[in-house]
């Protein structure tokens, strides 16, 4: 492992880098499927683009983004990020991207949501982290009901998904339900 | 007391995974089992707390790998099979 910062049993997230920029990363966001439910990213990527993503964010002090990676294999296989943290009320939006296929099975993409609320409750003392989805985004509700998060509203045709609009939806784990659930045992 | 348990799993695993009940084992896991993808790993993982009616914490759920393991961690939460 190199530079880990939290660590799981089959991925751990570190800082990313300019090797990650030169890796596979830029693909990810060129992809359809992966992007189909992103706010962004329209336009095809590029290695260049992604240089300059890394840039502005390393040294942003309202986005946490680090790198997922394979412990058995040192394979950076996708992103996750904290955004928008906002340092006096506490709360940050979560977002993830497993971006190599081979990895979306099994428990990979929720040990590395579950490190992301871990490194948002416990390192950085955040009370509240949002997440929104567009109403079509299966993963992203089961990920959601996984982790016991609270609907809290949504807005109303939000997203174009397929040349359809679609209710964003929001919802929201607060840090002392996500600690009563990850405590029972102590 | 586990004979049941498991039939109880594999009646879950079952109807996540749209493959019939007497195609699971102790060793079934995502390496062997094809639609046991992310999306089915998390829907398996809510299924099973509301069958059982326990809550797994986030260790857990990157825990439960393999029917072996489900089992185990199921016997552990369960006052009833707990010794």
């Amino acid at each position: 492992m190199y530079n880990p910062y939290m660590v799981g049993k089959q991925i751990y997230l570190r800082h990313p880098t300019e090797e990650d920029v030169q890796g596979r990363w830029h693909e990810w966001f060129s992809d359809e499927e992966i992007t189909k439910f992103l706010y962004e990213k329209f336009w095809p990527n590029t290695i260049e683009a992604q240089l300059e993503f890394y840039k502005s964010f390393i040294d942003s002090r309202d986005r946490l983004g680090l790198s997922i990676v394979a412990k058995s294999n040192d394979k950076h296989i996708g992103v996750t990020s904290l955004m928008d943290i906002n340092w006096v009320h506490r709360f940050a939006t979560i977002g993830m991207v497993i971006g190599e296929r081979e990895y979306r099975k099994g428990p990979v993409a929720a040990e590395a949501f579950g490190l992301m609320l871990r490194v948002a409750f416990l390192r950085l003392n955040l009370l509240n982290v949002k997440n929104g989805y567009c109403s079509s985004n299966i993963n992203s509700e089961a990920l959601n009901r996984l982790f016991k998060f609270k609907r809290v509203g949504q807005y109303e045709n939000w997203c174009s998904i397929d040349g359809q609009f679609e209710n964003l939806i929001i919802e929201v784990l607060d840090r002392e339900s996500w600690l009563k659930r990850n405590m029972q045992n102590d | 007391m586990k004979n049941k348990i498991e039939e109880r799993i594999k009646n879950v695993m079952s109807a996540v995974f749209e493959i019939a009940v007497d195609k699971f084992d102790e060793d079934s896991s995502p390496d062997n089992i094809e639609s046991w993808g992310s999306l089915n790993h998390m829907k398996l993982i809510v299924s099973l707390e509301e069958e059982f009616n326990v809550q797994f914490t986030d260790d857990d759920i990157t825990e439960l790998i393999n029917m072996k393991l489900i089992i185990a961690v199921l016997l552990e939460k369960l006052p009833v099979y707990r010794s």
